[in-house]
């Protein structure tokens, strides 16, 4: 009876955990090629988080061969960092393509690379509407740091917070591009869909 | 006589070293250096070297697809092809002396203090064990979801290690499921009594790895009590780190949890825990081992209890080192 027990317990919190969508990551695959590339699906997040952690797999397609730019596109701007996943400790025993300043370097057809896309939104004073610079006073509220650019608006704020939304949230069709830096010409673009919804969770 | 098993404690090679290759396996599996799986230019266990996702069937795929997927982990597969075989055959040493992501969790549970252990061995880990894997398995295949990769050893343990030095790494940890991971790894893990309940109740590796070892358990070599030197005194089950040694009535070893860590075999005050072939039934005198750690009575050949120690008391005057050696042993140091 106790394993019967335990065996029910454990199918219901599995199930639930299999479920669960917190909606801050997701994951985005997709080939790169001369012809433009292809996503293999859109890539569906919730608006309203603080922080989303894309990440993209691809595979190189022959004949591509070259350096691409990593960059994410669409507006209300974004603040976003792009990772890469070179070894620690690279003892070249392999060749494989390296990621230096939002640029992989070095594909060559059927390399494979993964890439850690950190998404924010842009961060403004909810007073004014200023873009958050770095003289910007910080104040606590609900969890989180909402940043003024003086202390008139950080007054307002403190009076009435509830007054203030916190900024533009990002909304609509963005997208992780790729492109070629060579010729300029786009080898992928995966869509990044903000709003509504549940983030799409294909993990693989 | 052929050795049917491991030398007692004293000389056995995988229960001295087994921090060591414990160790090793994280040197070379793990960050900063991951050695081994920079042979097929990666950095971790995710794409070619993924060992878990390749045989879970997600709704919509197609036959052609699920293939593809055993090609694109091919070392993946490899290494659980590699695993499972030799578990039949030997034992569950892949988990219990070579698995880089069991081993720090086990590794650092031992430098927590025994007051901030949890304890789990009142759960009936294969039932939650094999309810996790049902769901891992059956989830993605009807659509509601999946725990691979959402929830995964394999990629949440290589990245605790490489967070420090990689920023990608770190962004894995920094959201809500990389949280979860790691909560998991601590609460199970390095928090856990005997480090080992991740491993027991949601490695489904692991949960395959206990049916090949379940299954194998009358062909190949595995964890065995020596029933007529069991003095049940209970100790084995205390050190046991998977909690399979069940010591109600006649003690028994559940091989669905067993790993041959040899911490039972290493704790047991009479020497009954032997690595070996199922020797012994109840009320039969095989599984006894002679001064070379030898089984005297080979698999699928046993006497009587009584006939045993018949032979061996006629023999002891004579000085021999006869194979039932250890039976006169015991019997003059006042056991069976």
């Amino acid at each position: 009876m106790k394993r019967l027990a335990v065996f029910s317990f454990a199918v219901v919190l599995s199930v639930a955990a299999a479920w669960y969508r917190p909606g801050d990551s997701a994951h985005a695959m997709g080939m790169v090629s001369v012809k433009g590339g292809k996503a293999h699906h859109p890539v569906h997040l919730p608006s309203g988080k603080d922080r989303y952690t894309l990440v993209v797999t691809g595979t190189i397609l022959p004949p591509y061969r070259g350096d691409t730019r990593v960059a994410v596109e669409g507006g209300p701007a974004l603040s976003y960092d792009v990772y890469g996943s070179d070894p620690v400790i690279d003892l070249g025993l392999r060749r494989r393509p390296r990621f230096e300043d939002h640029t992989l370097i070095g594909l060559q057809p059927r390399d494979r690379f993964t890439l850690w896309v950190v998404m924010r939104p842009a961060e403004v004073d909810p007073v004014c509407g200023m873009g958050k610079q770095d003289d910007f006073i910080g104040f606590a509220h609900h969890g989180r740091t909402v940043w003024l650019c003086s202390q008139s608006c950080l007054d307002q704020f403190s009076r009435d917070p509830d007054r203030f939304h916190a900024g533009p949230r990002p909304a609509g069709r963005y997208a992780v591009t790729f492109h070629d830096t060579a010729t300029d010409k786009p080898v992928l673009e995966i869509p990044v869909i903000f709003g509504g919804g549940e983030g799409h969770h294909h993990e693989g | 006589m052929k050795a049917d098993h491991d030398t007692p404690r004293a000389t056995s090679f995988w229960a001295r070293y087994r921090t060591v290759i414990l160790l090793a396996s994280i040197i070379l599996f793990l960050p900063p250096l991951a050695a081994v799986v920079q042979l097929t230019a990666d950095v971790n266990f995710c794409g070619r070297w993924c060992p878990r996702m390749f045989f879970v069937w997600r709704e919509g795929t197609s036959a052609t697809a699920f293939l593809t997927g055993f090609v694109r982990s091919y070392m993946g597969v490899a290494l659980v092809v590699g695993i499972l075989a030799t578990t039949f055959a030997l034992g569950r040493h892949w988990c219990s002396h070579l698995c880089p992501v069991a081993a720090p969790l086990e590794l650092g549970s031992t430098i927590v203090p025994s007051s901030l252990k949890l304890d789990f061995s009142n759960t009936p880990a294969p039932s939650f064990r094999y309810a996790y894997l049902s769901v891992f398995m059956i989830a993605p295949a009807i659509g509601i979801g999946s725990l691979c990769c959402n929830y995964c050893n394999f990629a949440a343990v290589p990245r605790l290690f490489g967070a420090a030095f990689n920023q990608g790494d770190l962004a894995y940890l920094l959201r809500f499921q990389g949280v979860v991971n790691l909560g998991l790894l601590l609460f199970l893990g390095i928090f856990a009594k005997g480090g080992r309940a991740y491993c027991n109740m949601l490695c489904p590796i692991g949960a395959l790895d206990a049916l090949s070892n379940r299954i194998g358990v009358r062909f190949g070599r595995r964890m065995h009590i020596d029933h007529s030197s069991c003095t049940n005194c209970g100790e084995c089950a205390r050190v046991c780190p998977t909690w399979a040694i069940e010591t109600k009535g006649s003690p028994t070893i559940n091989q669905l949890s067993c790993i041959p860590c040899r911490l039972c075999q290493e704790s047991c005050p009479t020497e009954a825990i032997y690595y070996g072939r199922p020797a012994s039934e109840p009320g039969h005198l095989t599984g006894f081992r002679n001064e070379d750690g030898e089984l005297p009575l080979s698999a699928g050949f046993s006497i009587p209890k009584g006939a045993a120690a018949f032979a061996a008391v006629r023999q002891a005057p004579c000085g021999t080192k006869a194979p039932l050696d250890g039976v006169h042993r015991r019997a003059a140091a006042g056991g069976e």
